[in-house]
């Protein structure tokens, strides 16, 4: 049954059809399938030092995702705590994506443990929706064998059913061994558009074609996200889809603009963004020559500007919107500077203009730059190539991405900022490991794409592993980088001294840090010393060294340490 | 209910802004130290107290709830921080810019970094001049700024008035004999200049 509807025009029924049906393979616990690990066994992944996916067992004991790590380790103590790897993730996932391209050569990936294609073509080929499932549940079946594990329960309480069952298609593959049902380590959806083929997956069911309407309608709003628009619409009334979709859409546009048309289109299904593939460009460069050599940001960017939107327009007419671009400038006497410039959204000829504005100011201004030597000469040329593009213009990158990538103002601002810099560094704390507290993270020099490639750096050493003699949590919250030379002396006010068996000569009574606290601190609490020895492989770096814990009787606590007889002010619990 | 949800929508056309858009949400913990329970964009915060007093652990926990919320921030010309104890405060290192350099010179860059960043943190020299600017550049761009004081530094103090102020006044440990875990509770003494109030408050677990 269909409705004609007035918020929408005439042609909205074909709009709906021309939508294309999408399967998506959903496995929402792929992170502990992965690893192998039953529902069974308490464990936890971690990111952040939050918890972000957790095991029914973990769940029983009270924990929810979101919680902070320190707040649930102070519950219970046999939990495993496993660091986020979304790399590690994604290359089991491609096991999985290996059995989708059986069906479909183009798999679009939209997290590990999502996927999906486009299902126009695999079900003429298959002979219908029904074969096609009944081919994907059996080919999973495969798998199973493969991730040899108690494939349990993994969700014990069935989510709420918004939707009404004249809306899906009553599935039946029992004779399989593993259906397609809640339950399951993993379940298939199938609707219109991907938003819908999404929603459908959670629940393993299948929507009836031109039945998505009737199928989000139950839904609640905050289906779409949880912005301020969101709670606005809530405030006025809105609470469920079949709500947002009896008001006008052209009232939904007035007030909440692109957001307003988006989620009204996905409530009576239609779904801009249809399963797409990233397309490799085979041939798009352009090259712009200065004759006579350009020495000038402002003389090069403005000779750019027609070219490169010239390129541009090209690909927009084959319907493709550049995400990747590299630019390459050349000098007479052979320098170049080569930058790939990426971003989230499709790149406009401003934006790239104003990039190659900052890869030359980078590149000519030496107090700035990080690679090699400011050019001797004018550029020749310019070249500018499309990497990498996308055939939707829309690229909904807030809900599918896998990385992070600043704002562009964002970005500007501290290009801006490093220009200005005389003495100092613009950086990112990166994490790092080691003993001491300022080995655990490293400052970076700040890069573009440097967020980006900050989880894959983060991961390159297993975290978990014990490291003998570092402090345990709580983290000091200032750590000084260099050490601060101190005293700190007994009740007498003689200099203490540690011995080599881990032994004070005396009881340490008070703490002299004249750079940080104005007067002598009187020690209420003394901790340690806790003696190590740092790389005794290794001549030139060896040290051996005792840190002491001390909370003075103003409740300041502090670690400090010893070093060749000279007491050093490491960290402040501030 | 269709016709109220039609009404209420279309007075909101009207509306050009929301107050929802001008505030970033805080951490529930510290949510009642601030005026209007957040930080409100284009509004000036100052932090201070002696060093140990957890003044560094307010900080981290005020960035934290923003910072996971996509909000990105800027920290100009604080030295020595620690960024495991940033983490575990929940703040989203990944959003975090570091700017090191000379107390001079922070309120300038610092000024530039208020045009794209949401939270702008600094520690640096201000005269009232510099200061009065800051303030209004944030206030145009939309973004919070965050004064720590130090009191080792000269002249690090905020010259003109500021939203709320909040100063750390002691704190104490607690240790308990099982988890290997210390508990601290800071006091904190909250002045919100538009209030004229002071109070003293406490956080357990900073």
């Amino acid at each position: 049954m269909r409705y004609f509807h007035h918020g929408y025009d005439l042609f909205e029924d074909d709009l709906v059809d021309s939508i294309p049906r999408v399967m998506i393979f959903s496995c929402r616990n792929w992170s502990f399938i992965a690893r192998r690990i039953s529902p069974t066994s308490k464990s936890a992944i971690v990111s952040n030092k939050r918890i972000v996916s957790l095991t029914p067992a973990v769940r029983k004991l009270g924990v929810s995702v979101g919680d902070r790590v320190q707040s649930v380790l102070s519950r219970s103590c046999d939990l495993e705590l496993i660091e986020a790897d979304k790399e590690f993730d994604l290359r089991e996932f491609e096991k999985i994506i290996r059995i989708m391209e059986e069906f479909c050569p183009e798999v679009e990936i939209f997290a590990p443990g999502i996927c999906g294609f486009d299902m126009r073509g695999p079900t003429k080929y298959f002979g219908g929706e029904r074969s096609l499932l009944k081919l994907i549940t059996a080919a999973l079946c495969k798998v199973e064998s493969d991730f040899d594990l108690d494939l349990g329960e993994w969700s014990s309480k069935i989510p709420r059913r918004y939707f009404n069952r004249s809306a899906i298609d009553q599935f039946d593959c029992s004779d399989n061994e593993t259906s397609n049902h809640l339950g399951s380590w993993y379940s298939l959806g199938i609707g219109q558009g991907i938003f819908s083929a999404k929603l459908a997956a959670q629940y393993g069911v299948v929507i009836k074609s031109g039945m998505t309407k009737e199928f989000m309608s139950g839904f609640p709003i905050e289906i779409f996200g949880d912005g301020s628009d969101i709670d606005t619409l809530r405030g006025s009334g809105v609470e469920k889809v079949s709500d947002l979709t009896r008001i006008p859409r052209r009232l939904l546009i007035d007030r909440f603009g692109s957001f307003g048309k988006k989620i009204y289109d996905l409530s009576i299904g239609i779904d801009s963004s249809s399963v797409t593939k990233r397309q490799s460009v085979d041939f798009s460069v352009v090259r712009i020559e200065f004759d006579p050599p350009a020495y000038l940001a402002e003389t090069i960017v403005f000779s750019m500007r027609s070219q490169v939107d010239e390129l541009f327009c090209d690909l927009v007419k084959e319907g493709l919107h550049p995400l990747r671009v590299r630019v390459v400038f050349e000098t007479e006497s052979a320098e170049s500077i080569s930058r790939i410039w990426s971003s989230e959204v499709p790149i406009s000829t401003t934006f790239l203009l104003n990039w190659s504005r900052w890869q030359l100011d980078a590149w000519t201004n030496s107090a700035t730059t990080i690679e090699g030597e400011s050019p001797s000469s004018g550029v020749i040329f310019c070249d500018v190539t499309v990497l990498d593009t996308t055939a939707n213009p829309f690229a909904q990158l807030d809900l599918y991405s896998l990385s992070i990538y600043p704002r562009e103002r964002v970005v500007r601002s501290i290009e801006r900022t490093k220009a200005k810099l005389q003495k100092g560094d613009v950086s990112v704390p990166k994490p790092s490991s080691g003993r001491a507290f300022k080995d655990q993270f490293q400052l970076v020099p700040w890069r573009v794409g440097l967020f980006d490639n900050f989880e894959k750096v983060s991961i390159a050493r297993e975290k978990d592993t014990p490291w003998p003699g570092r402090l345990p949590d709580p983290a000091p919250s200032i750590v000084f980088d260099p050490l601060l030379s101190i005293d700190v002396l007994d009740e007498n006010g003689l200099q203490v001294r540690v011995s080599g068996v881990g032994g004070f000569s005396a009881t340490p009574k008070v703490i002299v840090a004249r750079s940080v606290f104005e007067r002598p601190k009187k020690l209420k609490q003394v901790l340690g010393p806790w003696q190590t020895t740092q790389r005794w492989w290794d001549g030139s770096s060896y040290r051996r060294l005792a840190r002491v814990q001390v909370v003075s009787e103003d409740g300041v606590a502090m670690v400090v340490l010893i070093e060749n007889s000279r007491w050093f002010l490491e960290a402040v619990y501030d | 209910m269709e016709n109220l949800a039609l009404i209420n929508l279309r007075a909101l056309t009207s509306v050009s802004t929301l107050a929802i858009n001008q505030t970033i949400e805080v951490s529930e913990e510290i949510r009642h130290m601030l005026p209007l329970s957040a930080l409100r964009r284009g509004s000036v915060g100052v932090i201070n107290g002696q060093v140990g007093t957890g003044v560094t652990s307010l900080l981290f926990s005020i960035l934290g709830a923003p910072s996971s919320k996509d909000n990105w921030i800027a920290l100009v010309g604080m030295n020595n921080l620690g960024f495991a104890s940033a983490q575990s405060h929940g703040v989203d290192l990944r959003r975090i810019l570091s700017v090191s350099c000379s107390p001079d010179e922070a309120p300038y860059l610092a000024a530039v970094l208020l045009d794209g960043f949401d939270i702008v943190v600094i520690s640096a020299k201000f005269d009232f001049g510099v200061a009065r600017k800051l303030a209004e550049r944030a206030k145009r761009q939309k973004a919070v700024l965050l004064v720590v004081e130090n009191d080792r530094l000269k002249s690090s103090h905020w010259p003109i008035s500021s939203d709320f102020s909040l100063k750390t006044q002691s704190c104490t440990w607690e240790v308990d004999g099982i988890t290997p875990v210390a508990k601290r509770t800071v006091v904190v003494q909250v002045d919100s200049s538009r209030r004229g109030s002071v109070s003293l408050q406490s956080i357990a677990g900073l």
